[in-house]
């Protein structure tokens, strides 16, 4: 084996590290604000590394063999049947390395699937998703669903930072699949059935007014930054030669003065003295739901605890057309499912 | 010791394929090429078709790939032609309709009428009797309406297309409450006739299935054990068991759903269905996972019937061409057989995300994570296979190394699924889409193209062109990996399958570069199976006349004169030895001997 193949090897096995360690930003995964997000980076990190160590095993040694045990005159094959020690080696070696991803998915499944958190000390939205749409409902001040006092939104998911959160899914009309990226959750929306899924946000994404970046911050982050919560209009992107679009945000025409938070408190201020742009989180759907399924968008709004209670105070009612048709689908679906919360 | 081994096996053999009784080969065109009995004319009747096929099921898919990398934008030529009529609006561009469309039929017709009936009826057909030394399949005539039922299938398929609201477009896997109710969904009656077609092509399927079980049980020539059976012909009857017992299950769905879409059954819709704001008619008491579970207890079996025979292909080309015994025959066939096992409780992977109790999704994890071993035994084997050969690179060998080199790809990145945790964030991307096409195009597809290129001279008594062999095999290889292996990238960046345009997403926005690159490796891809096409045609009237046995191979067809002549063998065949004695000592100064030649005297034939 040449020296220059050695290094090679060696400089694959340092590229592959990072990816090992875990580190954010590998590859093309995007940001993650949630931990069980992280988690299921960091597992699919550890699996890539042990899957680029069989790669380069079996196709190495595939080109090994095909470059010394080429056609030479004069030569003979072995023949050779088989070697039993040989097959019981390369059973009982991959056994263990799948046992061992077997070992990781399973308690990272149990603690993202199985494990419930309780509904009592945690918030619990219910998302009945529709063609092409994304409705939420939340219990409002009674801490009842299917009450006058419910808060609904459509394509539109607030919620508290750093705070549990239960998603109770369903569907009325065909399959859809709840996708919300950047927090590595899936579930489908399936009608008739009721779906659970549970996820912490603890990061807040905002705009870089200066880079025309989005960014993902933490509380703490946030809390030292100028966020303008409103005012701020997200303008159509600008599509380049190559199909890459940039997006920016520029201060709503006419206004002259937006509010911006800061260390909890709201002020008013001009739009140039804001560094930031709340910028709410793509949610989409996942599961083919008929010929709008590619804009089938919502967002997820992720706010202070303070700044959604305010927000759930001061929702828009979307009337009583809009809850008699939610609470006829959710019904007549699942009336077992509308029990009061005890 | 050989009087014993013969004497020990199949006692039917003598009865070989219509019990010794010949009719002579039928004068007329219609007896000769179109309802024939004769299992090689079935073979190439079911591998013309299906290669035809594979033209509309690519011609789909570089449609699908223009509205991927240019949404909306009006397809060149083509659109301007067909304006307003198939897939395309008014403007000559791929509507959100057209493109579900093409993204349905394009895995519909590459699955039920191009992968299975390629390499199980076409291969299967043409090498089963040949390689087990028998004149035909056991029931000749259920054979050719094994093949006539496939044909007949693709009328309703193909029909769909012209219907009002084009043929099926809620995916390949027809998931109800979309593929169910009228209102919801943008196909009407294309749907029903597509849910037709896979049905006759299903029942077409178990037909063949059943013939080849019982070929394989009973016409065996003398000296044929079990033990010595070509790996193909093993993976052929393990594939036969899958088609017998998961097939019904696809029947039994498909007629289901036709109940719900024409008789207003509710199997799969659930109580208080709203469509469109208004109360769904005839929707209570079903379960629209019930077709989920239905659909993956045939489909997954499916995907192993999409790859089994080809990995017998790849056997075969591998030994003849590394000039060395197949490594570890009984691994070998235990593995297909483990795989078969445990590929009938596997189906829950597909729907792990689906709402199913997450216990289940645990158990089939633990499945799933486990059937990746019998295809690392049978990769390891191959490798072994190759080690200490005097390996050859004629360019069916060129596309088995490439089977196995796209497999452990294809396989590899199958883990990433397997695992719950992940899967919860691959699932439905292009991840899948990724890993997937690397079995089926990769794998599967390239040992085809292996298989057509080494048993060429079986069929059609003529060689095919080498060097274009070659250069095909180069350009679909480097192609293959551009278009594919970018899928990877879309898929870890959370890019969701069956969507028209990801522009709307301003998480994606920035793949839109890697879509329209995609996009032209496609195309290249297409274009290079051109060579293919011509080179098939070409080679089936002017290709070099072909010897008896072109690659030194040990298999009984390499016995027989190129092409085959009716009934196969004028005198049933004796099987001394297994399949795969290469430069055994033996074989003398040559380095292959044929199963069925004579033991030289005072010379013990290999037990195998």
């Amino acid at each position: 084996m040449s020296k220059r193949f050695l290094r090679f090897c060696a400089a694959s096995v340092f590229a592959l590290l990072p990816g090992l360690a875990g580190a954010e930003g590998f590859g093309f995964l995007p940001p993650v604000c949630t931990q069980s997000g992280r988690q299921i980076d960091h597992l699919y990190l550890t699996i890539f590394g042990i899957v680029v160590a069989l790669f380069v095993l079996t196709e190495g040694t595939l080109l090994f063999c095909v470059f010394f045990f080429r056609q030479r005159k004069g030569r003979k094959a072995w023949s050779m049947h088989g070697n039993n020690v040989a097959e019981v080696v390369w059973t009982i070696i991959p056994a263990l390395i799948l046992g061992y991803i077997l070992y990781l998915s399973s308690s990272l499944w149990t603690k993202l699937r199985i494990d419930e958190p309780s509904e009592k000390s945690n918030l619990v939205v219910e998302c009945l998703a529709e063609q092409f749409d994304w409705n939420f409902r939340y219990p409002g001040p009674d801490g009842v669903f299917g009450t006058p006092d419910d808060v609904m939104t459509v394509n539109e998911l607030h919620i508290p930072v750093d705070r549990t959160v239960i998603l109770k899914i369903s569907s009325k009309d065909v399959i859809h699949s709840f996708f919300f990226p950047y927090a590595r959750v899936k579930q489908d929306a399936v009608p008739g059935l009721l779906t659970k899924v549970w996820f912490d946000v603890d990061r807040m994404g905002v705009w870089n007014l200066a880079t025309q970046k989005p960014e993902l911050v933490t509380l703490d982050q946030y809390n030292g930054m100028k966020v303008a919560l409103d005012g701020f209009d997200l303008k159509d992107p600008v599509v380049n030669p190559d199909g890459l679009r940039d997006y920016s945000y520029a201060p709503s025409a006419g206004i002259k003065q937006v509010p911006v938070e800061l260390d909890g408190k709201i002020t008013q201020l001009p739009p140039d003295q804001a560094a930031y742009v709340a910028h709410p989180y793509e949610i989409a759907c996942a599961q083919l739901c008929g010929p709008g399924h590619f804009a089938m968008e919502g967002h997820v709004v992720v706010q202070t605890q303070a700044d959604f209670d305010n927000w759930l105070k001061t929702a828009p009612d979307l009337g009583p057309t809009f809850r008699q048709k939610w609470n006829e689908a959710w019904d007549s679906q699942h009336p077992e499912f509308n029990k009061p919360n005890p | 010791m050989s009087e014993q081994t013969i004497s020990g096996t199949t006692a039917e053999a003598p009865h070989a394929g219509g019990g010794g009784h010949h009719h002579p080969q039928p004068t007329s065109f219609f007896r000769r090429y179109v309802w024939s009995y004769d299992h090689k004319v079935v073979g190439k009747q079911y591998l013309i078709t299906s290669l035809c096929f594979m033209l509309l099921g690519g011609g789909l898919a570089m449609l699908l790939r223009w509205q991927i990398a240019y949404p909306f934008v009006p397809v060149p030529f083509i659109g301007h032609w067909l304006k307003g009529m198939f897939f395309f609006g008014n403007n000559g561009a791929i509507t959100p309709e057209g493109y579900l469309e093409l993204g349905a039929m394009h895995g519909l017709v590459m699955i039920f009428f191009v992968v299975i009936p390629l390499i199980v009826g076409g291969f299967g057909n043409f090498l089963i009797p040949l390689h087990i030394g028998a004149e035909d399949v056991s029931f000749p005539m259920l054979n050719a309406l094994s093949y006539w039922l496939y044909a007949a299938a693709s009328v309703p398929m193909l029909l769909s297309f012209f219907v009002d609201k084009g043929a099926a477009a809620a995916g390949w896997t027809n998931y109800p409450p979309l593929s169910d109710i009228a209102g919801a969904s943008p196909s009407s009656l294309g749907l029903t006739l597509v849910l037709v077609a896979i049905y006759l092509a299903g029942f077409s399927s178990i037909l063949g299935g059943v013939n080849f079980l019982v070929t394989i049980a009973k016409l065996r020539a003398p000296g044929m054990t079990w033990g010595r059976l070509p790996l193909l012909t093993w993976a052929q009857f393990i594939t036969a068991v899958f088609q017998c017992l998961a097939t019904p299950m696809l029947a039994a769905g498909a007629s289901m759903l036709i109940f719900d879409r024409v008789f207003h059954t509710s199997f799969f819709l659930p109580s208080g269905l709203m469509v469109g704001g208004a109360a769904a008619a005839n929707s209570g008491g079903g379960y629209p996972l019930l077709w989920q579970h239905i659909f993956w207890f045939y489909a997954h079996p499916a995907v192993y019937i999409l790859i089994l025979p080809t990995m017998g292909i790849a056997s075969e080309i591998l030994t003849t061409f590394s000039r060395k015994p197949v490594f570890g025959y009984k691994a070998m066939v235990i593995s297909l057989a483990s795989i078969m096992g445990l590929g009938f409780i596997v189906w829950g992977h597909h729907m792990f995300v689906s709402g199913m109790n997450p216990m289940l999704g645990m158990a089939f994890m633990v499945s799933t994570i486990f059937i990746a071993l019998p295809s690392g035994v049978k990769v390891f084997n191959w490798l072994g296979t190759l080690w200490g050969g005097n390996i050859r690179f004629d360019s069916p060998m060129l596309f088995a190394l490439g089977f196995i080199s796209m497999f452990i790809i294809g396989g590899l990145s199958g883990i990433f699924m397997a695992s719950t945790p992940a899967d919860i964030y691959l699932h439905d991307t292009y991840y899948i889409i990724a890993h997937f096409h690397y079995i089926v195009f990769g794998a599967t597809i390239f040992a085809v193209f292996g298989g057509i290129s080494f048993w060429f001279p079986k069929f059609f008594g003529r060689m095919m062109n080498e060097p274009l062999a070659k250069l095909h095999w180069l350009l679909t290889l480097v192609f293959f990996n551009l278009t594919f292996f970018p899928m990877h990238f879309l898929g870890e960046a959370g890019h969701m399958r069956r969507l028209a345009t990801s522009t709307d997403y301003e998480f994606l926005n920035s793949l839109a570069g890697l879509n329209v690159f995609i996009t032209w490796s496609a195309y290249y891809l297409g274009l290079s199976q051109l060579i293919f096409v011509f080179n098939f045609f070409h080679s089936m009237f002017y290709g070099k006349k072909a010897t008896e046995n072109p690659w030194q191979g040990n298999t009984l067809e390499w016995t027989l004169p190129s092409p085959v002549p009716y009934y196969n063998f004028d005198v049933p065949p004796v099987v001394y030895r297994g399949p795969y004695e290469y430069s055994s000592e033996e074989a003398g100064d040559k380095d292959w001997i044929s199963q069925s030649t004579p033991p030289v005297p005072g010379m013990t034939p290999a037990k195998h």
